[in-house]
């Protein structure tokens, strides 16, 4: 038995310090994935409290061949789906926008890093979500694609467009700037 | 830039509409790119590719790629600890979670017992007739009118009267299985008395109340959707049993025609 179906045993068990080493191990990656994805702070807390109230809920249904990573992963993956697409149909929050992405460095490049999440941000919903686990939260290929429950070829198509179309954005920008010429090599 | 007339590619986050389809000379590279990107190759294999030199665009490409991996790198992680307060804040949400179902679950159980024990003394009721503390009967057994009565020679008490006879179950069966056996054999005979054997069983439950009694009376719809039953059945069953007589009516009637010997 891996050490993912002890703890899982031992939560659905009851253990309450088995509840808490579940929580503690994964709520930091999922608040953060939420709350880039969502862009909202407030949204990403109440979110990520959804998403282990369901984890909870469905200990049982998790196969435990599988790791449990990208299980609660695409959980939370799903989650800020329904969210964004609930907020869709809600009256605009005049602060949600970008109000997660308040952590500007006061060097050079904060410029850089704001429009590289601005043309993050504008891509499609499924591009971003692959690119943002793949590129900001390290996430493999096999990950993804057990979290989005997509094939892998798939995953690395939507990444690999994804990469394109963020750098014609940045061109598009300014951000890039090389020479007509070609350096002599 | 020219606006793009086609409305289905305004779509602020879908794809470039202006993005120029990759040139076939420059796929090499972009595939090379895309395989450093992902971890597969080192940016050193790129040296040796003169396109990646010579290309402007596929230059922008990979200044833009090296933009975007150094900027994400030393990005401040977005992975925090999670504090003490939400781990806290999510537990106590989990725990009052399975508190919630768990007196759902308790409260679906209590309902469906409570809901099966009131049918079970319906029944009962409706059989026994009025409840003894309110059963008229009774009470003016009990209760007759004064009349002199010469104190010599006292008359002898009556003997309480006979308690309501219990459903038993198990005569009811008997009764059931008594009309099943003393049925005819035919089969189509078997199949018409179906509903009298339902009869038999639901006979109990459709005897109307001996007196208007308040408890019965309140019960009284529960017993006439009882007293429906056998209808239902039967109602059920005519077109089988009706076509089923018919065909085995003709059968017996086309045996009888034959003569042995003739």
């Amino acid at each position: 038995m891996t050490a993912d179906a002890a703890l899982v045993n031992r939560c659905m068990r009851g253990d309450p310090a088995a509840c808490r080493e579940l929580v503690e191990r994964f709520a930091g990656e999922v608040f953060a994935i939420c709350r880039r994805l969502l862009r909202h702070q407030h949204d990403a807390e109440d979110v990520t409290q959804e998403v282990f109230l369901r984890v909870f809920r469905s200990l049982s249904r998790w196969d435990q061949a599988r790791p449990l990573r990208p299980w609660i992963l695409g959980i939370a993956i799903n989650r800020c789906r329904t969210w964004i697409s609930r907020r869709g149909k809600r009256p605009e929050l005049a602060d949600y926008l970008h109000e997660a992405a308040d952590h500007h460095r006061p060097d050079d490049t904060a410029e850089l890093a704001h429009a590289i999440r601005n043309a993050v941000d504008e891509l499609r919903p499924d591009y971003r979500e692959v690119f943002v686990l793949f590129h900001e939260f390290g996430q493999s290929y096999d990950e993804i694609a057990a979290a989005v429950e997509r094939p892998v070829g798939t995953i690395k198509t939507w990444l690999h467009r994804a990469r394109l179309e963020i750098f014609e954005r940045l061109r598009q920008r300014g951000f890039i700037a090389v020479d007509e010429q070609p350096h002599a090599t | 830039m020219l606006p793009n007339p086609d409305p289905r590619m305004a779509h602020r986050h879908h794809s470039i509409p202006d993005r120029e389809p990759l040139a076939p000379e420059c796929q090499a590279t972009v595939a090379t790119l895309q395989r450093i990107l992902d971890g597969d190759l080192s940016w050193a294999t790129l040296q040796a590719d003169g396109h990646a030199a010579a290309c402007q665009a596929c230059r922008e490409r990979l200044q833009a790629a090296r933009l975007v991996v150094t900027t994400l790198a030393t990005a401040p992680s977005d992975r925090v600890e999670s504090p003490n307060s939400r781990t806290d804040r999510i537990l106590d949400a989990v725990m009052a979670d399975r508190r919630a179902r768990r007196r759902r679950r308790r409260a679906t159980l209590i309902g469906g017992l409570t809901l099966a024990a009131m049918v079970l003394v319906a029944i009962g009721v409706l059989y026994q007739g009025p409840l003894v503390p309110g059963n008229v009967d009774v009470v003016q057994q009990s209760d007759p009118p004064p009349v002199a009565v010469p104190p010599a020679a006292p008359a002898p008490v009556p003997p309480p009267p006979a308690p309501p006879a219990p459903v038993r179950l198990s005569e009811q069966w008997a009764k059931a299985s008594e009309n099943l056996w003393t049925t005819p054999q035919s089969l189509s005979e078997s199949m018409a008395v179906a509903p009298k054997w339902l009869d038999t069983l639901a006979a109990p439950f459709t005897k109307p109340p001996a007196l208007p009694d308040p408890t019965a009376q309140a019960l009284e719809p529960a017993r006439k959707t009882l007293a429906e039953f056998p209808t239902i059945a039967r109602m059920g069953l005519e077109p089988i049993t009706g076509t089923a007589e018919k065909a085995f009516d003709r059968l017996l009637r086309d045996l009888g025609r034959v003569k042995p010997n003739s």
